[in-house]
């Protein structure tokens, strides 16, 4: 594609962000078009549902970018890198607020057990709020493993760039979160039907 | 078989998505069974994960406001323009670098002898310019006092004794007669205030030539009485030496002008009487000094004193 017909929506993340370092304000803005909808939902999943503070980081991120495009590696695939420095964002904003967290875990107790409805609908919202209750008790790097491929659907190897690890501890991550957020939240499983071992 | 040996512990969330526990193969199964206590956790797992999908779903997207857009691709403007702080730090760094001790390792010997002589070159320079643009400006100013200070003298005193010679260029008075011959006369006179500048050198002669002009006007005068012209005509001609003396008092003037010769103030007076007698040469010969003056300096032009003076009459 010549460079007098930028296609940037077409254009691969990588190309948009070459086009970025070199000023191109186009493409800049096609970046931000493309992923600050993700990003914010990502932030807003990680950072207790707060949308106000998502909405921070996520100009935060993007200002970031605007002023130091070169910081981006050209070599890794955008999507992860940009979700690895958001990742990184929120392990910061855990760090500071610790207790600030733990405060809200405990204000947000509220219903905790939920009678078992066999067979029919569960209450989403309570849900919601269940299963955000269980990942803010996780590990940071469990529970933005778990955004990321169960929120974000991202594949195992983008989620391993972007952590910097191996396949495998994602695999490892994911399958044992699963299996944790099931047994704290089974009475949410309207067929549980508790048979034992098979 | 070949498909088990592809599963790792972590691949249950495959199986997990795809298949409930009944329709489990039995290498499936017990590949599960070995990482899953059983049947109940593998479908509490199981619903889990489609929980978390459904409310994926159903969950609203957060919207951002627009505001937030052109911050941030304002922000990217605002870094693509070029920044003087980027220079300057460059500077700086080059003056002081980070590590003190780097100024003084042999490899990096030019390095402070460079920055240091930039340096003391930049204040020398700095220093430098602002004298000179201090002294010129101070330099202008005295010129402009020494210049103006002459101009005064040549302009403030030959009031006085203009009243003395215009009873010598009196004979202008509308009646006069002047023959044709008595043009080359005034020719003369003409040739008289060429050496009207000589005068100025030297003011014997300006009396010498007052009395041919006095001598020709009355010849002008004797001649009207014989009423040999009309006194249309005669008043023509009686102007016409006049506007001839104004030219040639001008050239003269320009001539004085270009010339190195100082007019002191005896000469100037005459001078000013002589070209009195007429009210123009005056007005002439003020008009050249007051452009002569304004060709040296602009500032003289606003001269309170030099404009009360012309406005006086001068």
């Amino acid at each position: 594609m010549g460079v007098f017909s930028k296609e940037y929506t077409t254009q691969s993340d990588e190309r948009l962000m070459e086009l970025v370092v070199r000023g191109d304000e186009r493409a800049f803005g096609a970046v931000y078009d493309r992923y600050h909808g993700r990003l914010l939902n990502y932030f807003h999943r990680m950072l207790w549902h707060d949308r106000e503070r998502s909405k921070d980081m996520l100009q935060d991120l993007f200002t970031k970018l605007a002023q130091r495009p070169t910081s981006y590696d050209p070599s890794r695939p955008f999507q992860t890198w940009i979700f690895s420095v958001a990742n990184n964002m929120c392990k910061n904003a855990y760090r500071h607020e610790v207790v600030v967290r733990a405060a809200a875990v405990e204000l947000r107790a509220g219903p905790d057990r939920v009678e078992a409805t066999n067979g029919i609908g569960v209450d989403h919202e309570l849900f919601r709020d269940r299963l955000q209750e269980e990942l803010e008790k996780l590990d940071p790097d469990h529970k933005a493993t778990f955004v990321m491929r169960h929120h974000e659907d991202m594949a195992i190897k983008e989620i391993a760039l972007a952590f910097g690890c191996s396949e495998g501890t994602v695999k490892s991550r994911l399958f044992y979160t699963l299996k944790k957020l099931a047994e704290r939240m089974k009475e949410f499983n309207p067929n549980a039907v508790y048979h034992g071992k098979a | 078989m070949e498909r088990r040996e592809h599963y790792d512990p972590e691949d249950i969330e495959n199986l997990l998505q795809e298949r409930s526990y009944d329709e489990l193969l039995e290498e499936e199964r017990a590949y599960v069974l070995r990482h899953i206590s059983g049947r109940a956790e593998y479908e509490a797992m199981r619903q889990l994960l489609g929980q978390v999908r459904e409310d994926d779903r159903r969950r609203e997207p957060i919207t951002v406001e627009p505001e937030i857009r052109d911050h941030i691709m304002a922000a990217f403007r605002a870094n693509q323009r070029p920044q003087w702080r980027v220079w300057l730090n460059s500077i700086g760094g080059l003056l002081w670098p980070k590590e003190l001790s780097a100024m003084w390792k042999e490899n990096r010997l030019l390095r402070p002898a460079l920055a240091f002589a930039s340096l003391a070159l930049l204040i020398v320079a700095g220093v430098w310019m602002i004298q000179t643009a201090t002294n010129n400006k101070e330099s202008a100013q005295v010129a402009e006092l020494k210049k103006e200070e002459p101009a005064k003298l040549k302009v403030a005193e030959p009031s006085v004794p203009a009243t003395e010679n215009q009873s010598v260029f009196e004979p202008a008075p509308p009646p006069t007669q002047q023959p044709a011959g008595s043009l080359k006369e005034v020719g003369t006179t003409a040739g008289a205030t060429r050496s009207f500048n000589e005068v100025e050198m030297d003011a014997a002669p300006v009396s010498g030539n007052a009395q041919l002009l006095e001598v020709a006007a009355d010849e002008s005068v004797a001649e009207k009485k014989d009423g040999n012209l009309d006194e249309r005509r005669e008043g023509e001609r009686a102007r016409a030496p006049i506007t001839t003396d104004v030219v040639t008092l001008q050239s003269a003037a320009g001539a004085t002008q270009s010339g190195t010769h100082v007019v002191t103030e005896e000469e100037l007076t005459m001078n000013t009487s002589v070209a009195n007698a007429t009210g123009k040469v005056t007005k002439a010969v003020l008009k050249e000094k007051a452009e002569r003056t304004a060709s040296v300096s602009t500032t003289l032009s606003a001269n309170p004193e030099l404009l009360a003076l012309i406005g006086a009459g001068w």
